[in-house]
């Protein structure tokens, strides 16, 4: 009696088990959450650059005055050039690496496409602009491979004036 | 008897503790994790906000003063900037913007007023800017914030002074 000693718990062992696969469940969820967090902030980081590489080339189609022009400043932008002759649509392509240098196909991580509609007015040429952003992969836990949308995508229109034509040429 | 009594109610104390035991450490590894997840989403949105909002803040500026020669680069004290030449009331006035110790600074002042950089208000927090003049009518700015770069190109509908001219 004198050399007895013994803890005597009233917890069993289930309740414990228990406990730790509630532990486990709010764990697996408080993770997943944080997952989606962190690239959700990502993703709205690759947003903001991707729409200031979008409004660049946007705002050198705007300086520039002829349609000539715009597609001279294009090809030095753009690393593929493709020109539909039944939909007289020009389509733009230039490939970003993960820190968002221009690189090859092979080491792409994001794409800027841009397709140019030019129709003839009768005084200019108006420009049918869009222009759009894509990931090459999706972002993990927000995105699968079945739903891939654009990151960022523009639509506008840009008109050279029939002046502006006959000043250039001179 | 006693003694294997004893023995195995020591084993299942010791077993329960450690089962305790990891409990607690798994919850302090979530909540560094958690922690360490915070800090690197609250740094990435402040570069990102820094950026988005100094580009936005100027080509804002610069679209507002969308006249012919209102906008030139100047240089001062070796730091270049951007100046907006705007008239009130038959006075003319500068708009300066450039880079200083860490922020980007602007003043309004009377046109060939002389001032220090320091003399300016902080307008956003930044690790570097610059300024390029590319044609008469098109700039680029590219700002850096932490981790982040970015560039703006900005085309003017009116035609500005052409080149640079430094001053001072």
């Amino acid at each position: 009696m004198k050399n007895k000693s013994s803890v005597n718990l009233e917890v069993s062992l289930i309740e414990i088990i228990l406990s730790i696969l509630i532990f486990a469940i709010a764990a697996v969820i408080i993770l997943n959450c944080f997952a989606i967090a962190r690239y959700t902030q990502i993703k709205s980081n690759d947003k903001t650059i991707a729409l200031m590489k979008m409004q660049t080339i946007l705002e050198y189609i705007n300086s520039s005055e002829t349609d000539n022009d715009t597609q001279e400043i294009l090809n030095e932008l753009f690393a593929h050039t493709n020109f539909n002759e039944e939909t007289n649509q020009y389509n733009y392509v230039v490939y970003f690496d993960s820190k968002w240098n221009k690189c090859n196909k092979e080491q792409m991580e994001y794409t800027i496409i841009m397709d140019i509609t030019n129709k003839q007015l009768q005084s200019g040429i108006i420009s049918y602009i869009t222009i759009s952003t894509k990931k090459d992969d999706p972002y993990p836990f927000i995105e699968n491979n079945n739903n891939i949308d654009s990151l960022v995508s523009i639509s506008t229109k840009n008109f050279y004036p029939e002046f502006e034509a006959r000043r250039a040429l001179k | 008897m006693k003694k294997n009594s004893t023995h195995q109610f020591s084993i299942q104390f010791i077993f329960v503790m450690l089962l305790f035991l990891t409990i607690v450490i798994l919850s302090v590894m979530i909540i560094i994790l958690g922690s360490d997840i915070y800090t690197n989403i609250k740094d990435e949105r402040d570069s990102n906000y820094e950026i988005r909002v100094s580009l936005s803040y100027i080509s804002n500026k610069l679209r507002q003063a969308d006249n012919r020669k209102s906008v030139n680069i100047k240089t001062i004290h070796e730091t270049p900037a951007i100046v907006i030449n705007e008239t009130y009331d038959n006075f003319n006035y500068e708009t300066w913007i450039y880079y200083y110790d860490g922020f980007l600074y602007e003043i309004f002042i009377d046109e060939g007023t002389d001032f220090s950089l320091s003399d300016g208000m902080k307008v956003l927090k930044v690790d570097n800017f610059s300024i390029y003049k590319k044609k008469s009518n098109l700039y680029e700015f590219s700002i850096n914030s932490g981790d982040y770069s970015s560039g703006l190109v900005l085309s003017m509908n009116s035609s500005q002074l052409g080149g640079v001219s430094i001053e001072k």
